[in-house]
C-alpha cells in the first residue's frame, strides 16, 4: 500500500461553490473569496497533516507535539469549513422560503 | 485566514522545550567525556526581550531558541563541566513545563471545537 | 532513526557506560593475575570517552549536529603506571630477587569508578523515562 500524502478536498469545494454563485448577485467578490480562502486552509491544513504520517511512518519525525498540532489544526479547520457550510445552506433555504 | 493566535506562541514554546530536553539528554550522556562543555538553549530572555519592545507577538515576531555553549571553567582535571545536578534539575523542570504547555493547548484546541460545534 | 533522538542519545551513554563497567569489572577480576599470555602481569585497562558526531544522515541534519549525538568509547587504552612489586621467594613468577610483579590495579579506585560508572548510567535511565513521559502527553492533544 503506498501512502499518497497530497489530497484535496474537491467535493467540498464545489457545493460550496455552486452555493455562493446563487446568492452572490451583487456582493459576490469578497464572499466568494472568503470562501476559497477557507477551502484552501482546510486543503491545506488537511496535507500537512496527511505528510506528518508519512513522516512518522518513515521515522522522520522529531517530536510528537507538532504532529499532534497539525492534526488538531487539520480537525478544526474541517470543523469550521462544516460548520460555514450548514450555515450557507441555512440562508439558502431561508431565502428561498421567503421567495414562495 | 485561518489562525491560531493564541497557540503559536505555545507552539514555538514547546519547540524550545524540545530542544532543551535534546540538548540536556547530550549533556547527560557526556558526563564522563574529557574536555565536553555543556550545552543549554536560550529562549525565555529573548522572549522577554521581545515583549518588552512592544512588539505584538505575531508568529514571526516570536524568537527563536538558540543552543549556546557553556564557558565556565571546570572543577575537574579532564575539562568536562557538566554539572549532573543541574542538568537533572534541568531535566525535570522541562518535563513539567512540556506537560503543562500540552494540557494548556490542549484546552485551548478544546474550547475552540466546543465553540465550533455548538449551533447544531 | 531520528524519531525521539533523545533516545538514541542516551541509548549511546548506556552502551557506553556498561561497557565502561565491563572494562572495571575486568580490572577488579585480574587483580591477582601475574603473568597474561604475553607472559607480562595484567596491566590495568582504561575507556576513553568522547562526543559522538555525525553519521552521513547526520550531515544533512544540521539541528542534530548542533545538539549533539551522544556518545562513544573513542579507546580502551592501557595504564602505564609500574607494576606492584611484592617480595614472594616461594612463588613460580618471582623475579631473580624473589619479587613478583602484581598488576597495577588499586581495588578501591576500582570500586570509586564503578560507582561512578552506575550512577552515570542511571541519570541516562531517568533521561529516557523524561522523553517518555513527554512523547505520551504530547500524544494526548486533541483528546
Amino acid at each position: 500500500m503506498f501512502i499518497t500524502p497530497l489530497d484535496g478536498i474537491s467535493p467540498l469545494g464545489q457545493t460550496a461553490k455552486q452555493t455562493s454563485a446563487n446568492e452572490a448577485a451583487g456582493a459576490g467578490g469578497a464572499f466568494k473569496e472568503m470562501l476559497s480562502g477557507l477551502i484552501e486552509s482546510v486543503n491545506e491544513a488537511d496535507r500537512i497533516s496527511k505528510n506528518d504520517i508519512y513522516k512518522i511512518a518513515s521515522g522522520n519525525a522529531d517530536d510528537l507535539h507538532t504532529i499532534m498540532i497539525n492534526s488538531a489544526r487539520a480537525e478544526i479547520a474541517t470543523l469550521m469549513a462544516v460548520q460555514v457550510r450548514n450555515k450557507i445552506l441555512d440562508a439558502y433555504n431561508e431565502i428561498m422560503r421567503i421567495t414562495l | 485566514m485561518f489562525d491560531l493566535k493564541g497557540c503559536a506562541l505555545m507552539q514555538k514554546t514547546l519547540d524550545a522545550l524540545w530542544t532543551r530536553q535534546k540538548v540536556t539528554a547530550n549533556n547527560i550522556a557526556n558526563i564522563d567525556t574529557p574536555g565536553y562543555k555543556s550545552r543549554q538553549v536560550k529562549f525565555e530572555e529573548y522572549l522577554d526581550g521581545a515583549v518588552l519592545n512592544g512588539s505584538v507577538l505575531r508568529e514571526e515576531d516570536i524568537p527563536d531558541a538558540r543552543i549556546v555553549t557553556r564557558n565556565d571553567t571546570s572543577i575537574r582535571e579532564d575539562g568536562n563541566n557538566v554539572d549532573i545536578d543541574r542538568e537533572s534539575l534541568e531535566l525535570y523542570r522541562v518535563q513539567i513545563q512540556y506537560e503543562y504547555m500540552i494540557r494548556k493547548l490542549s484546552d485551548e484546541f478544546s474550547n475552540i471545537k466546543t465553540v465550533l460545534r455548538e449551533g447544531r | 532513526m531520528s524519531f525521539l533522538p533523545s533516545l538514541n542519545i542516551a541509548g549511546s551513554a548506556l552502551t557506553a557506560q556498561r561497557f565502561r563497567m565491563d572494562v572495571i569489572a575486568q580490572n577488579i577480576a585480574n587483580t591477582d593475575t601475574t603473568r597474561t599470555q604475553n607472559g607480562e602481569p595484567y596491566a590495568r585497562k582504561m575507556v576513553v570517552m568522547r562526543e559522538r558526531h555525525g553519521s552521513f544522515s547526520g550531515l544533512l541534519d544540521t539541528e542534530l549536529a548542533k545538539v549533539g549525538q551522544g556518545v562513544e568509547i573513542a579507546a580502551v587504552e592501557q595504564d602505564d603506571k609500574s607494576f606492584k612489586l611484592v617480595y614472594e621467594p616461594d612463588h613460580p613468577d618471582a623475579d631473580g630477587e624473589g619479587y613478583v610483579r602484581y598488576p597495577n590495579i588499586d581495588m578501591v579506585k576500582e570500586m570509586m569508578d564503578m560507582m561512578s560508572a552506575s550512577r552515570s548510567y542511571e541519570a541516562n535511565v531517568s533521561v529516557v523515562n523524561a522523553v517518555k513521559t513527554m512523547a505520551a502527553s504530547a500524544l494526548q492533544i486533541g483528546r
